[in-house]
């Protein structure tokens, strides 16, 4: 089967990683396959690599183990990246966001107290700029 | 007609405020322009004549490019998808304001979406208006308004492609009389029709001066609000000309009538036929103040104008900027936006008005009267010298027992006076160098506003509020005290109540007609006579001048030395005036050998009169760190920690970080239960929403 080798910079936790297509090798699977950590074997590419896809099984894997035999012939496992293997339909879920990035979902009116806070304090001043019982006043007497 | 949800329903007031909706001479645009199809079409007119700049423009994506701006600024837009819009307010060269409330409908989401509202709190009602028993109560509230000047209610039915102005008017005469006003004015505009499939027919009167205008093209024009309004049978087209009266015109005496027209002659009709009611009410007082705005909708994204010392100064869709926008007050409750402007996290609510006096403490003049000098005023030394040549002994009058309170007052306004009065004391008018002494009677308690005063945000978050923000405002004669710090964003107000026969002051602090905190005080330092004493001695002149004379003169002089004494530290200058008084009285109980009268030696709270004398909000918030920039936040803080949101979002729709908590991932075809589980953990430890590549 075809299998798509990668190069792969983004970390694991990612959406859409940043991959790049290298290219693609014809690849057997070596002794009992699981879906999840898969061993292949394959000729020698000659390049580096992190990630491969198996359009097969319709997921993407990150390398966990190269290894390179005599005659040029690659033994390669890899673990699966759900992920990215699922990244349209996790795309399309709606979940209750705890915390983002994107402040055009923040609640800036809930606390957050991972907001580091100092204790010292800063006050800001509003003076009123009528000045309330001017003058000399009144003397006011009353009498019957 | 029914009010129902896919009515539109503005309100103007004010002293020229006008209905709303397209005020546009159709003979000069067409239907599509004023739609908003096509480049920059002005969907409100220009009116250089009536030194209006007013302009609504709309280009071919539907954003809203500006709208109705400056002199007699006041629109509503309504197009396909309903984008509407109004930015109207205004004050013109003479300070006269209007006003208005606009609610609008967004077919496009079925439900109402936003408002504005009056922002006059207490003065003019504000509505939500979205049935019939509204809009009866919006008639009913606007005419037992005393402060309006005219109100508008305009109704228009949405439908796509239907622009048009007001197929008919009515005509209500507040005090239920028929007058001329049943006649139309001089008519120089002419019948347009607006809507050609229509059996209606749009007519706009010109009244006064304005007939210049409607003359020259001007048919479609709105409304001016100050003009009569008529009742328009739509099955009659063939009307109206110069002085004629319109056949079928209606006129309505109250709000039930209005109503009834509303449903019964006009029905709900296709969706092509608006409808517009006015009513009018006359010979009122200009309101003193006035602000409206709508918060509008486009493509989804919500826009709410910003707005500063009651002008809008342009709109955002950021709700935490500031804007007095957000401290306007509906007083319905039963209708509520999709989107309210967020709330302090005190969450108060300000749709409960307090009822604020407004008037101070009560005063009336009876027994006693009470007579107010300016401090250090030339009439202390009159009366002083008055009562010190007073002859007590023919006369048998003690005037001194019948003066029962001197004080000295710094109020925080002027004390009101009824003019001016020989000061007359125990039924006698002692007279300086033979004429009588003229005083200023005091009429009542003086009361005073101060501010609104703006307590800005900082943080535009949480921090704003307590317990990271705490606020406190010092109130002179008072002192300091707490204010909530749900204040925070918005303007309070000072209110002064005072007591000039205690000499006492209660502050009430406002924030949006809701009483957040009071404080009393005090204003005056008071010189009490002792009455108890002055009876006792007065038994003592009646029985025998000479017995006590040495003695009860030694006492005296005594009293008054301390008063002096003391009064001169604390008040200085001013009551050596009040001073004077005692010593007068001193001397006059020296002349005639005599002592009647102890006086006490206690002052009142001088205390109250030394500190500031300005009002001084203190706002006393968290430092921030190094960030000087909004969010206040660490650099990297939102990259790897993330803001809170506890919204619900679509995974894709956001972007960087996201944490999400309890994460159903059962709509994920394909995988496994195991792959479920990894990206559940994944998107609740932290997951980077990169863009999808093209």
């Amino acid at each position: 089967m075809t299998i798509t080798l990668y190069n792969n910079s983004s970390a694991y936790n990612t959406l859409y990683k940043s991959m790049t297509k290298l290219k693609d090798v014809t690849a057997t699977i070596k002794g009992a396959c699981s879906l999840d950590n898969p061993t292949l074997v394959i000729d020698n590419p000659g390049i580096a690599f992190n990630y491969f896809y198996i359009g097969d099984f319709g997921r993407y894997y990150k390398v966990t183990s190269r290894v390179l035999s005599p005659g040029q012939i690659m033994l390669i496992s890899g673990v699966s990246d759900p992920v990215e293997s699922f990244n349209s339909g996790i795309a399309g879920l709606d979940v209750l966001a705890a915390r983002c990035e994107d402040l055009s979902v923040r609640s800036p009116e809930l606390a957050d107290n991972a907001i580091p806070l100092e204790s010292d304090i800063q006050i800001d001043k509003v003076i009123g700029d009528v000045v309330i019982g001017s003058g000399s006043g009144y003397i006011v007497i009353g009498v019957v | 007609m029914a009010i129902s949800q896919d009515t539109i329903i503005t309100v103007g007031s004010g002293s020229d405020a006008r209905t709303f909706g397209i005020s546009k001479s159709l003979n000069n645009y067409t239907i599509d322009e004023l739609l908003g199809i096509g480049d920059w079409a002005y969907s409100a007119y220009n009116d250089n004549e009536m030194n209006a700049n007013v302009y609504s423009s709309i280009n071919t994506s539907g954003t809203m490019i500006d709208i109705a701006e400056g002199q007699y600024a006041s629109r509503v837009v309504c197009y396909p998808d309903s984008q509407l819009m109004s930015k109207g307010y205004n004050t013109n060269s003479e300070g006269v304001f209007f006003r208005n409330v606009l609610i609008y409908y967004d077919v496009t989401e079925t439900n109402w979406v936003s408002s504005s509202v009056n922002v006059d709190a207490g003065r003019f009602p504000h509505y939500y208006v979205v049935t019939d028993i509204d809009l009866q109560d919006l008639v009913i509230n606007a005419l037992s308004d005393p402060n309006a000047v005219a109100s508008s209610y305009t109704t228009m039915k949405l439908g796509v492609n239907d622009v048009t102005i007001a197929p008919f008017q009515l005509y209500l005469d507040q005090n239920g009389e028929l007058s001329l006003n049943m006649l139309l004015p001089p008519v120089g505009g002419r019948i347009s029709t607006i809507n050609p499939n229509s059996d209606l027919v749009c007519y706009s009167v010109s009244y006064g001066n304005w007939s210049v205008y409607t003359a020259n093209g001007g048919s479609g024009r709105n409304i001016k609000n100050q003009m009569p309004y008529h009742f328009f049978n739509p099955n009659h087209v063939d009307y109206p000309f110069q002085n004629s009266r319109i056949p079928g015109t209606q006129v309505l005496t109250d709000a039930d009538k209005l109503i009834q027209c509303v449903k019964t002659d006009a029905p709900d009709t296709p969706a092509r036929f608006h409808y517009q009611y006015k009513v009018e009410l006359m010979d009122k007082p200009y309101l003193d103040s006035a602000r409206c705005g709508i918060r509008f909708k486009i493509n989804d994204t919500l826009y709410k104008p910003i707005v500063t010392d009651g002008m809008i100064t342009g709109y955002t869709d950021d709700d935490t900027v500031q804007s007095e926008w957000d401290e306007w007050q509906t007083i319905k409750d039963h209708v509520t936006p999709s989107v309210r402007p967020t709330p302090g996290p005190s969450g108060d609510d300000e749709d409960n008005k307090d009822p604020v006096a407004t008037a101070g403490a009560p005063y009336a003049k009876g027994l006693v009267n009470y007579y107010a000098m300016t401090a250090g005023s030339v009439l202390i030394d009159h009366i002083s010298e008055a009562l010190s040549t007073w002859d007590l002994q023919n006369t048998g009058k003690d005037l001194f027992k019948n003066l029962v309170s001197c004080k000295l007052i710094k109020p925080p306004a002027a004390i009101p006076t009824t003019g001016s009065e020989p000061f007359t004391i125990y039924g006698e008018k002692p007279q300086y160098q033979g004429a009588d002494i003229t005083l200023p009677v005091v009429s009542g308690n003086p009361e005073a506003t101060f501010g609104p005063y703006s307590i800005s945000r900082k943080f535009n978050d949480f921090r704003d509020y307590a317990p990271y923000t705490r606020v406190c405002i010092y109130l002179p004669y008072c002192g300091w005290c707490d204010l909530p710090s749900h204040v925070v964003g918005k303007s309070v107000t000072v209110k002064y109540f005072t007591d000039i026969i205690a000499a006492t002051v209660r502050a009430v602090v406002l924030c949006n007609n809701n009483i957040i905190a009071e404080a009393a005080g005090v204003m005056g330092l008071d010189i009490p006579f002792t009455a108890d004493a002055v009876g006792m001695k007065q038994a003592g002149v009646v029985s025998g001048l000479t017995a006590y004379a040495g003695g009860a003169l030694q006492t005296a002089a005594g009293v008054a030395s301390i008063i002096t004494t003391k009064g001169g530290k604390g008040i200085g200058e001013t009551l050596s005036g009040a001073s004077k008084l005692v010593s007068a009285y001193t001397q006059t109980a020296i002349a005639f050998n005599e002592n009647t009268t102890e006086i006490s030696g206690k002052n009142g709270d001088g205390c109250s009169l030394s500190g500031a004398t300005n009002i001084i909000i203190k706002i006393i918030r968290p430092k921030y760190g190094a960030s000087s920039d909004s969010p206040y936040v660490p650099a990297g803080f939102a990259h790897s920690i993330g803001f809170v949101s506890n919204k619900q979002v679509r995974v894709g729709n956001v972007s960087g970080l996201l944490i999400a908590d309890n994460v159903d991932t059962s709509g994920i075809a394909g995988a496994t239960d195991a792959e479920r589980a990894e990206i559940k953990r994944v998107l609740e430890s932290g997951l980077y929403v990169n863009t999808p590549p093209e």
